[in-house]
């Protein structure tokens, strides 16, 4: 049986195909629910992701489900806030949601930065 | 099925049946732009109000403000390039900017969103204009040449499949 990519794997690549299409994304932050959580597969891919050119609204986190077809074999979460509102949540003046917490951060490909 | 589940797909639903009638009126030539920019605009709201449900926000306090377009829509056609790229596609290359100012202005089309009330111009009520005049949406030019541009294409296509989506997955 054709094991499906890793968590970690469809993470990358989905940090990378937004910062493919989006210029204003400045940075991507995956964020964890703990280790025991993250191993169930139903715990979804969750991505903090900082935008210069997004509204400021608050955190809200949306919600996709899987996309097998697509190679995106997990639910997603993605949170996206502009740069002050990141500043925000480094400074502990504002929450992230279900005790989630900072994780990695995934690096902006070249062919994405701007020239 | 949890209740934060019903919620969603019951937001992507009215979201999808809001979309058609959009297409509906726009098609109809003897109608006002306002009409089927109406429909759009809830249609936007309600699609990105299903985003939203179980994550954080109680369906209570989505009911309360149209002020949910312009941070989500982005974000929901953002993850759907992110799908067509992993099918081997190739996604439209920062379109994000147009699409952006494109969802603004589609939130802007609420009367309850009116930007500090710098833009009055809404697709339900009158308002009375800085020129002191009281203008009637089914009158107005609201200006959204980007709706029939390379943005409106994708974001359009982008809402129909995020409804047919979320309707589609339980």
């Amino acid at each position: 049986m054709v094991q499906p990519p890793s968590k970690a794997m469809v993470a990358k690549r989905l940090a990378e195909a937004h910062y493919a299409i989006d210029p204003e994304i400045e940075l991507i932050i995956g964020l964890t629910a703990g280790a025991k959580r993250e191993r169930v597969s139903d715990e979804p891919i969750k991505l903090l992701e900082v935008n210069r050119s997004t509204v400021p609204s608050g955190i809200h986190p949306l919600f996709f489900g899987p996309h097998r077809d697509s190679g995106i074999a997990y639910p997603s979460v993605i949170i996206m806030v502009t740069p002050d509102e990141y500043e925000d949540i480094l400074k502990k003046r504002t929450k992230l949601p279900n005790r989630w917490q900072m994780g990695s951060k995934f690096a902006k490909p070249v062919s994405a930065t701007r020239s | 099925m949890t209740n934060y589940d019903q919620w969603r797909i019951a937001y992507a639903k009215q979201g999808l049946a809001d979309l058609k009638a959009s297409e509906q009126l726009s098609v109809s030539s003897d109608m006002p732009r306002c009409q089927s920019l109406h429909f759009l605009q809830m249609a936007c709201e309600k699609i990105c109000k299903a985003y939203l449900c179980g994550q954080g926000e109680k369906p209570e306090t989505l009911h309360r403000s149209h002020a949910y377009i312009s941070g989500p829509l982005p974000v929901i056609a953002g993850q759907q390039f992110a799908r067509i790229s992993g099918s081997g596609g190739t996604h439209p290359h920062a379109v994000m900017p147009e699409l952006r100012a494109l969802a603004r202005k589609i939130e802007l089309l609420a009367p309850a969103v009116n930007h500090g009330g710098s833009v009055p111009a809404n697709c339900e009520y009158p308002w009375k204009g800085p020129d002191g005049l009281v203008h009637a949406p089914c009158d107005h030019n609201f200006q959204m040449d980007l709706l029939y541009g390379r943005a409106g294409r994708i974001l359009l296509k982008a809402l129909y499949t995020a409804a047919q989506d979320l309707t589609a997955r339980h």
